[in-house]
């Protein structure tokens, strides 16, 4: 019984109202706005958590947000008047009077005037708003650039003096101008980083660029927005932003080559590396693998996720990984190859000291 | 009795046929979209494989857009066009069957692609370089593409239909302002499928072109450029997005005032509005592409023009609240409707203009907000508007009311539905979501609001199937409607409840915008358009006259006298729509492999369409009066539509031209401009002496006639020849880089329109033989046509030969 009194509280169809929605209509804004709540409630706890453009964490995004929230209110605004006036009309005018009665209106120019005069000043304010807001959101200078290259389904980082060059995760320093420079080794992908602003699409055959100045230190999520193929959902990488101090520690450290493999099982890892293809695509500065086609390993033990941000960093998913890339990440372009699970751990092994 | 379904012409069973097949298609999407829900009902989801979940996704939106809105769009227009202003039929009867026809084997044949090696898998909007062979090897995207071109034709023929339909065949006293505002919007409607679709077209030849014959358009590395793709495609894909909902705007219009009891408030401004929303909407296009890496000043540009739309828009959401208020609502299901959309609509308008502000753009784009934005406004937009439609003119196709009942649980499950489902996407993309994803990690605050939605989708679902069981139930169950169940005031409910195939025995005399108001009001009619309708408004009418002003003080007229309908020749059965149709497509499957099959088929193709220019004549006779016959109206609209089609490739060819460092590019010789110059001649002379034969033709004089067009299609033949001559020593081919891409294409489209123009000159002769008013149409449309060839040669000659060229380093 009890599920039914709910059904009919708020679905105002039930008993003899199917003419008349005049009771329907209260419980049905009574079930709108509840149902609203309860999403934003939701939202609200979500945005934690979430990638969120609504915490900023820096400047730009920060700006992008104020004028969010001027679109709110304005939106709102029109949103109210036109769903109140909606209501009211429905309330006041269902089936009241005989039809004979009925006034034929055919318009009203005055009235038409007025709102067609109340959206173009909205339109105008609205316009000015972008304006200003494209306007600040140009920074200038530039003390750190990066260049990030996209390639189905990973970004590579590379930083100016040519010696640090990463995969899915970027360093960059609070407090300073970021320069970075955008493009595409295969098809479109879009740069974006919620936090930090807006999206920067990389088409092939452009340079695009995007500048960033990062407020708070702390991990971003960074993700391809452009529909890219059949694993653009696992496109992701990490951007740490840090003080300045740490990130010259940093970057002095991932621009040293490979650290030697220091214990047995990894040495051996090496050793089956290098003698197996992995070589043939992936790069370890101070060994002799040099490919190019896929993410640089040098430093690949501190990054934070492997296979853009699909699977956590440690080394039973990157056993999981290496074992059969294509069940964890279909479509992925690197291969299984064949191997014994102590070849395997060796390998993990290898690549975990990869610090 | 299903043969009479194939052969025929008549346009309330073609209609029907559109809106049936349309339906199926809607049932097919809207079960691609549960799956796509139930796959994002919970993180790392494994129901449906990446690739899958792609091809779902493209599909999808391809059918929404092209196999379910357009069509169940065309099929009210085919309809309920000719119903509501008087007509006997469509203009062109059997070009409005193969329209239909090419809509459903293009359908087909986009889906066929499931079977043969897997559907599309880019999106509906398939940005380059993805879809080049070297990222989609697999052929779903050459099924897209040849399907697109099947389904843009279909809409270009049913949209010059409607415009030819609405033009010539309203009934006596029907100024083209008057017509009701269903008509209206179809009307403006198809102009923008005629000028929008062209631009795709030339965007998916050149993309068949990059997979094909390894032409450069859109590969970065042989010096084409992406974004080429993305101007091609939103230049036609918002313009779309009008085409979607401006007819739901005219459904409003039509329902709002009946259940209301009240006029439309403000009808002209209503009429203005529509006209602005169609010409701005062709200046936004570049706001899908605000993150491409447009300059500022562009941007700002584009920014403008698309919150300009809100202005039209927004005058348009009042009018109808306006036309309420001081009304006696009879809450009908269609009201319901008609309100749930004013409502939905809104929002999505609102959104719309955020999305405008280039800044939240940049954020928003490409995540889930857009999804909300567009479903608010094709979901509670266009299908809500095309539902109140369904419900308010059910009973007079079928002769019975569809249930109020279930008609009501069905909009309260869809509008909460609807809800339940969009409105924490818009929360979803604010909170980072980005679109297109198959699946994603927990731990991102994403989980619940995806598993609502969910719950949301799966409502709509019981909405649907409600739905669909009233459609099918209400056939046998329904309420005997009568003629006129809803007491409305426009012409379609003055005939029968189904109509007779001829559609009107009597007319009522028209003065108003609601002629079925004069009638039952004779007290108090609607104030006239004319002061005193007679006979001889249809002339005035005809020659296109401004309207006079309407008089003070003229409400009180005679009881309208009853006119019977002109003269019309009953439209004939023909099996050629289908045949032609047909072997149409299979031209175009023809494109996925063997170049055997078009081969034949293209014979077949123009077998048929020779038959048919032969065939009686099947014109509907309308009964205003005319200067041009509809045919070479018909020509010289699509005539501009096709100019549309080489604007696309000339501005392509100067884009690509402007990005190459040096032009000729280095390594290719530079063009000589010698022999286009004779042949420049050649064509200009062909155009004169055609256009001599034409006024021959005019006047009566066949000799004359004869030997103009006779010898223009000699000229053009021997323009031909130049042309192959040229190719031949070019010293270069279609995959030399940008330059053979963009000259081989140039020339060789424009050499294919050659081509079709001398069959079309000589086509003219042939049936001249037949001394009638199709002659002299066919003459009169292939002699505009040939100028046409001839302008965009001149273009062509310019720009192809005439510019300087340029080294690195200079200009």
């Amino acid at each position: 019984m009890g599920v039914r009194r709910l059904l009919k509280s708020i679905v105002p169809v039930a008993g003899s109202h199917w003419e008349t929605p005049y009771v329907g209509l209260r419980r049905l804004v009574a079930a709108l706005v509840a149902v609203s709540f309860v999403v934003l409630a939701v939202a609200a706890e979500a945005d934690a958590a979430a990638p969120s453009i609504l915490r900023p964490a820096s400047q730009s995004a920060q700006d992008i947000r104020h004028l969010s929230l001027w679109l709110l209110v304005i939106c709102l605004l029109v949103f109210v008047v036109v769903e109140g006036l909606l209501i009211t009309v429905i309330v006041l005018f269902r089936r009241r009077r005989r039809e004979e009665d009925v006034r034929q209106v055919y318009g009203n120019s005055n009235l038409e005037f007025l709102w067609t005069l109340i959206p173009a000043i909205l339109v105008i304010i609205i316009f000015t708003m972008t304006i200003r807001s494209m306007g600040a959101l140009q920074l200038q200078g530039g003390e750190v650039a990066v260049k990030v290259t996209g390639h189905q389904w990973w970004w590579e980082f590379e930083y100016p003096d040519g010696k640090v060059k990463l995969a899915n995760e970027v360093h960059i320093p609070a407090g300073r101008t970021v320069n970075i420079s955008l493009e595409s080794a295969d098809v479109i992908h879009s740069f974006w980083v919620p936090q930090l602003g807006g999206k920067t699409d990389m088409p092939p055959g452009h340079v695009n660029r995007a500048t960033f100045l990062a407020a708070t230190p702390g991990v971003y999520q960074g993700e391809c927005a452009e529909f890219c193929g059949l694993q653009h959902a696992h496109m992701r990488f990490d951007l740490v932003v840090e003080d300045s101090a740490r990130f010259s520690a940093w970057l002095r450290h991932q621009g040293e080559p490979a650290a030697e493999p220091v214990s047995d099982q990894a040495k051996r890892g090496q050793q089956t590396f290098l003698s197996q293809p992995c070589l043939g695509c992936h790069a370890i500065r101070g060994t002799t693998a040099a490919g190019a086609t896929a993410p640089d390993l040098t430093h690949v033990g501190s990054r934070r996720s492997i296979g853009a941000g699909t699977l956590p960093n440690d080394p039973q998913s990157l056993e999981r990984w290496i074992r059969d890339p294509q069940a964890v990440k279909p479509g992925v372009l690197m291969p299984a190859v064949p191997m014994t699970d102590a070849q395997r751990a060796d390998i993990v092994a290898y690549l975990e000291g990869l610090q | 009795m299903i043969a009479s379904w194939v052969t025929t012409t008549n346009h309330k069973r073609i209609g029907l046929l559109y809106i049936c097949t349309a339906l199926v298609f809607f049932a097919v999407a809207a079960s691609m979209a549960m799956l796509m829900r139930s796959q994002l009902m919970r993180p790392e989801n494994g129901l449906l494989s990446p690739h899958l979940y792609n091809q779902i996704f493209t599909m999808h939106g391809t059918t929404m857009v092209f196999l379910f809105g357009m069509p169940i769009l065309s099929g009210l227009a085919n309809y309920l066009v000719p119903l509501m202003i008087g007509a006997r039929d469509m203009a062109f009867p059997r070009l409005n069957a193969f329209s239909y026809w090419l809509f459903l084997f293009g359908g087909l044949l986009l889906y066929s692609s499931f079977i043969f090696g897997g559907a599309p898998d880019t999106g509906w909007f398939s940005y380059a370089p993805l879809t080049e062979r070297l990222y989609s090897a697999h052929n779903g995207v050459d099924f897209w593409i040849l399907s697109l071109v099947i389904l843009g034709i279909s809409s270009m023929v049913g949209a010059l239909n409607v415009i030819l339909t609405t033009l010539r065949l309203r009934a006596p006293g029907m100024r083209l302002r008057m017509v009701p505002m269903f008509v209206w919007a179809s009307f403006t409607n198809a102009f923008l499928i005629m000028f929008a679709i062209p631009s795709l077209t030339a965007g998916v030849a050149m993309l068949y072109l990059d997979r094909h014959y390894n032409t450069h358009f859109y590969d970065a590395t042989g010096g084409g450029d992406p974004v080429v793709w993305q101007h091609l495609f939103w230049f036609f894909g918002h313009p779309e997005v009008y085409i979607l909902i401006l007819p739901a705007f005219g459904i409003l219009s039509e329902v709002v005032p009946v259940f209301s009891r009240k006029p439309l408030f403000g009808r002209t401004a209503m009429m203005w509005m529509i006209l602005a929303i169609s010409f701005i909407g062709f200046t936004v296009w570049a706001h899908h592409m605000f993150a491409v890496g447009m300059s500022e000043p562009i941007n700002a540009v584009f920014a403008g023009a698309t919150m300009l739309i809100a202005i039209p828009t927004g005058v348009k959401i009042f009018n109808w609240l306006a036309t309420m208020w001081g009304g006696s609502l009879r809450f009908k299901t269609p009201l319901y409707f008609a309100c749930g959309f004013i409502g939905l609509f809104t929002i999505g308008g609102l959104t719309g203009v955020t999305l405008a502000a280039v800044p939240f753009d940049w954020q928003v784009t490409d995540s889930y907000y857009v999804v909300g934005h567009f479903h608010n406004v094709l979901f509670g937009g266009t299908l809500f508007g095309v539902l109140a439609g369904v419900f308010y003119w059910y009973p007079k196709v079928t002769g019975r009311l569809m249930s109020e009942r279930l008609g009501k649980i069905n909009f309260w499950l869809l509008f909460f539905g609807f809800n339940l489902t969009f409105l924490p996407m818009y929360i979803l993309g604010l909170l980072g979501m980005p679109r297109r994803i198959y699946t994603f990690q927990t731990g991102q605050g994403w989980d619940t609001l995806n598993l609502i939605s969910t719950i949301g989708a799966y409502t709509i679902a019981l909405g649907v199937i409600t739905l669909l069981y009233n459609l099918i139930s209400s056939l046998t169950r329904g309420e005997v409607a009568g003629d006129d169940p809803w007491d409305a005031w426009t012409l379609e409910w003055s005939t029968t409840s189904p109509p007779p195939a001829h559609n009107f025995d009597r007319l009522p005399s028209i003065r108003s915008t609601r002629p079925l108001w004069d009638v039952k009001h004779p007290d108090r009619p609607d104030p006239p358009f004319e002061p005193t309708p007679d006979a001889s408004a249809v002339a005035v009418q005809a020659a296109g006259v401004a309207d006079a002003p309407v008089p003070e003080g003229s409400a009180s007229l005679a009881a309208p006298a009853a006119v019977v309908t002109g003269e019309h020749e009953i439209p004939l059965e023909s099996s050629l729509p289908i045949v032609t149709a047909a072997g149409l497509v299979l031209v175009a499957a023809g494109g996925l492999g063997s170049p055997l099959i078009p081969v034949i088929a293209l014979v077949f193709v123009a077998g048929a369409l020779v038959a048919w220019a032969f065939q009686p004549w099947h014109q509907v006779v309308g009964v205003t009066g005319a200067r041009r016959p509809a045919a070479v109206v018909a020509t010289l609209i699509f005539i501009f539509s096709e100019a549309v089609f080489f604007g696309a490739l000339f501005y392509t060819y100067l884009h690509l031209r402007m990005r190459s460092p040096a032009w000729p590019p280095e390594g290719l010789p530079a063009l000589d401009a010698r022999l286009p110059a004779i042949n420049t001649l050649v064509l200009l002379t062909s155009g004169v002496l055609a256009h001599w034969g034409m006024i021959g033709l005019r006047k009566g004089r066949r000799a004359r006639y004869l030997a103009g067009t006779v010898m223009a299609a000699l000229l053009g033949m021997i323009f031909l020849a130049g042309q192959g001559i040229e190719w031949s020593r070019a010293g270069f081919t279609l995959s030399s880089g940008i330059m053979g891409s963009t000259f081989f294409t140039l020339t060789g489209f424009h050499g294919a329109h050659v081509a079709v123009g001398i069959a079309a000159l000589l086509l003219g002769v042939a049936r001249s033989r037949r001394r009638d008013q199709t002659a002299v149409a066919l003459g009169e449309s292939a002699t505009y046509y040939w100028h046409f060839v001839d302008g965009v040669w001149l273009v062509l000659f310019t720009l192809v030969y005439l510019l300087p060229t340029k080294t690195v380093g200079g200009m």
